[in-house]
């Protein structure tokens, strides 16, 4: 290889190390939470089968506008994210980053949920998907019981 | 198909997710996405996304069936489509990605055309030699 084009891809190479400054961390940052909610409501619309345009009349926007949101080019602000997390019929939080790391690494080693839910839910079963919701259940029992709080698991 | 050289450009972490830049590739995305500021700076941001797992396919396009084994990275903004095709390849147990820019190209129409049906099937034939440049031997 050439030195010439050795300094080239070198110089390439350095710009995804470069440091950022507070301004840019905080421009990277802001975009990183708007795909990282964006990539959970693509998840969620995935399941239900829900398209774009049904996302944009449940939030009462164009089409248009949701794609600039996933494309990154907008970014939401939040009564749009609550507008969207309405739209897909889930509640949003906000958790630190480890927080969510320690209850996904714990939620492999919980045994199953001591709670009897599934008769409770199997006589009217207004939730398609139980699993998951018995799933995140045992995830917000533990995350609870993490941070020594009163369970939220109405018994 | 004679293998092309490739060099990596970045990596998370981990070492998971590796991405490399085709030799051939490296005069357009001079040209096309580092001189310009805009697409750079969401090139960036679908590298970060790839690495923390939440890219979605306005930005990041891995394809199936026809064309397994390519995939996007959409820098549309404005007026401009700009995609860079790329190989990606996967160990079996799938903790490990590759991915390599092939071509950096503006997309002029909604659906994949013949142009882009055309490259996409010449990266689906493409092999890689894989490198990385010590900065000390340079």
């Amino acid at each position: 290889m050439e030195k010439s084009i050795a300094k080239q891809f070198e110089q390439i190479k350095s710009i995804f190390k470069e440091d950022k400054n507070f301004k840019e961390k905080v421009e990277f940052e802001t975009q990183m939470l708007a795909f990282t909610f964006i990539s959970e409501i693509e998840q969620l619309m995935e399941e239900k089968g829900m398209k774009r345009k049904d996302l944009a009349e449940a939030v009462g926007t164009s089409a248009g506008y949701i794609t600039q949101l996933f494309r990154g080019n907008k970014l939401p602000n939040l009564s749009i994210l609550a507008a969207m997390g309405i739209a897909v019929n889930k509640q949003f939080n906000i958790v630190p980053v480890d927080s969510l790391e320690s209850a996904r690494n714990q939620k492999q080693q919980i045994p199953e949920s001591p709670y009897n839910l599934s008769n409770e839910f199997e006589k009217g079963n207004p939730f398609n998907d139980f699993n998951k919701l018995k799933k995140d259940c045992n995830v917000i029992k533990m995350y609870e019981t993490n941070h020594k709080s009163k369970s939220c698991v109405n018994e | 198909m004679a293998k092309k050289d490739c060099f990596l450009i970045s990596n998370n972490q981990d070492n998971s997710i590796e991405i490399y830049l085709s030799i051939d590739a490296y005069v357009d995305f001079g040209k096309q996405v580092l001189r310009q500021q805009s697409k750079l700076k969401k090139f960036r941001y679908i590298i970060e996304c790839l690495y923390r797992g939440i890219t979605n396919p306005d930005i990041y396009e891995e394809y199936k069936k026809k064309y397994l084994g390519t995939a996007a990275f959409k820098l549309n903004k404005g007026n401009t489509n700009v995609r860079i095709y790329c190989k990606y390849v996967q160990n079996e147990d799938k903790t490990q990605k590759r991915i390599t820019l092939h071509k950096v190209h503006s997309k002029r129409r909604q659906k994949l055309g013949n142009i882009e049906d055309g490259i996409l099937k010449a990266i689906q034939k493409q092999e890689y030699n894989y490198g990385k440049i010590d900065s000390k031997t340079i």
